[in-house]
């Protein structure tokens, strides 16, 4: 029985001090002040005879009213409750952007290691949204779950921060920087890797993930705050602002689908793209830069340059000059490489088929020359159109050129 | 029983004067006063607390944890120079308010 109303006491006290540890302007070493002193207190009024339980409300009664006590440590304070005030708005936005660069991390990781399968680009573009948004959803719990324990007793981590302040914040800036390092090496490494064709979707997927994200973290701050600042949320917020999260959610989603389907139609940027089967030409110039040379003349010597398909939708040749300029910078930059290198090797193989024509004319084989030079003046022809790049339509003049 | 403002008024030089006789800590120095004025200043015990830490800022007192023979962990505080010159001057004022008073007091005659 004794033990009990000991423990009961011990407890209260515990419990007390639990409440005065959580006042703002006391630190830790106030709260077990004052605690020495309730417990001297109590002890002195229970050699007077009082119960446990009369003790302790009466020393506790003695003490003054909690907001008239802390209001005068405040005073005293003041420093160092505005420090610890601004050591956790520090820490807020530091959580916050290291969190937000995590992941974006996350989103260009998923879609880029998702682009080694044969998937869709709109397949890689929502697996970079669902990475985004996992990586926040559990730096929300997390943040919820640090908050919850910091509460009662002071955060060992945070006070330690707070007394070395140079150093934590050295610290910090080495991570937000780190971090800001890997999301701009995994955007490019995104922009380089992946499939040029795919490029566009998946940035546009991304840019809106990031977008609907910013929606929502703006309404998860709203609610974080109104928890911090200890105000009663009141019982039917969180299931209204859950409703208009849901709601949010699926209007954004509705938003990036319609944007989908209206984009799938447009230029050769998105859909499937450069999938079905290559061109004649492409498959020349494919068996050319294997260095199957004969294979890749043969195979050039048999292309209907009449047909209007030279490129299959989405080759980096295949885009307008017009499509190609209101690319994303990074895709433009990817595209424009590609579109370089084929056409190089295009150039190459031209020069080949042009030495054809000269073996076959100093052979005394006019037809054969006629043959291979006619074959070369229609490919640059069919290059040199208004609806292609400036770059390729300058290839295609050489190419006539050379064929005279 | 003191008005609230006396009580904050006189709480300094009672700190300084109970610490010129020795270290002590914030429930003993409670004690003292309210034996010393026999009940008639009651300080609310909270509110000692933030002007002691005060009069720590300014430099009048310094404290230490120390360990009671109980086991018990203790703040205790102790009178800094700067502190016994601050009392001379506290003791100097209140003698001269004490020294006013007394003097109205014995021109009033049937003041009780």
């Amino acid at each position: 029985m004794a033990n009990d109303s000991k423990s009961d006491l011990s407890a209260q006290i515990a419990a007390w001090r639990e409440r005065v540890g959580a006042a703002e302007a006391l630190d830790a070493k106030d709260a077990a002040e004052l605690e020495a002193h309730l417990r001297d207190q109590i002890h002195a009024l229970k050699g007077k005879g009082l119960s446990d339980e009369d003790a302790f409300y009466s020393a506790v009664g003695r003490l003054g009213s909690p907001g008239e006590v802390e209001g005068e440590f405040r005073k005293v304070n003041a420093g160092a409750v505005w420090r610890r005030r601004a050591v956790w708005m520090v820490a807020g936005i530091v959580l916050f952007d290291a969190a937000w660069q995590a992941a974006s991390i996350a989103a260009r990781l998923a879609a880029l290691v998702a682009s080694s399968m044969p998937w869709s680009a709109y397949t890689l573009g929502w697996l970079g949204v669902t990475a985004r948004w996992l990586v926040l959803a559990g730096a929300w719990v997390g943040v919820v779950r640090l908050v919850r324990n910091a509460a009662g007793s002071s955060p060992g981590l945070m006070a330690r921060c707070a007394r070395r302040p140079v150093l934590a914040g050295i610290a910090l800036l080495i991570l937000l920087w780190g971090l800001h390092l890997a999301d701009s090496a995994a955007a490019t490494a995104l922009a380089r890797l992946i499939p040029p064709t795919h490029l566009g979707m998946v940035f546009a997927l991304d840019l809106w993930g990031k977008a609907a994200a910013s929606v929502l973290a703006a309404v998860a701050l709203v609610v974080a705050l109104m928890r911090l600042s200890g105000r009663p949320v009141r019982r039917h917020l969180p299931r209204a602002s859950s409703i208009a999260l849901l709601a949010a959610a699926g209007g954004l989603w509705l938003c990036g689908c319609g944007k989908h389907d209206s984009a799938q139609p447009q230029g050769p940027s998105v859909g499937g793209g450069g999938s079905g089967s290559p061109t004649a030409l492409e498959t020349s110039l494919t068996l050319w830069t294997a260095g199957n040379q004969e294979a890749a003349l043969e195979k050039f010597l048999a292309v209907d340059f009449s047909k209007t398909r030279l490129f299959s939708t989405g080759a980096p040749l295949a885009y307008s000059e017009t499509d190609f300029v209101q690319l994303p910078e990074a895709a433009r930059a990817k595209v424009g490489e590609l579109a370089l290198k084929d056409l190089s090797t295009l150039k190459a193989l031209a020069r080949a088929v042009a030495d054809k024509a000269k073996a076959a004319a100093s052979a005394g084989d006019a037809a054969k020359a006629e043959r291979w030079l006619g074959q070369l003046k229609r490919c640059g022809e069919a290059l040199d159109q208004p609806s292609r790049l400036k770059i390729a339509q300058l290839v295609g003049k050489a190419l006539v050129k050379l064929a005279r | 029983m003191a008005s609230k403002e006396l009580v904050a008024a006189s709480t300094q030089p009672l700190v300084l004067a109970l610490l010129s006789e020795g270290e002590s800590y914030g429930y003993a120095l409670i004690q003292r006063v309210r034996a010393l004025s026999a009940g008639h200043l009651q300080w609310t015990d909270g509110m000692l607390y933030p002007v002691l830490h005060r009069m720590e800022e300014d430099g009048l007192i310094e404290s230490e944890w120390k360990e009671a023979e109980t086991g018990r962990r203790r703040k205790y505080y102790r009178i800094r120079e700067e502190g016994q010159r601050a009392l001379r001057v506290e003791k100097r004022q209140w003698e001269a308010v004490d020294k006013t008073l007394q003097t109205l007091w014995r021109t009033i005659p049937n003041l009780t």
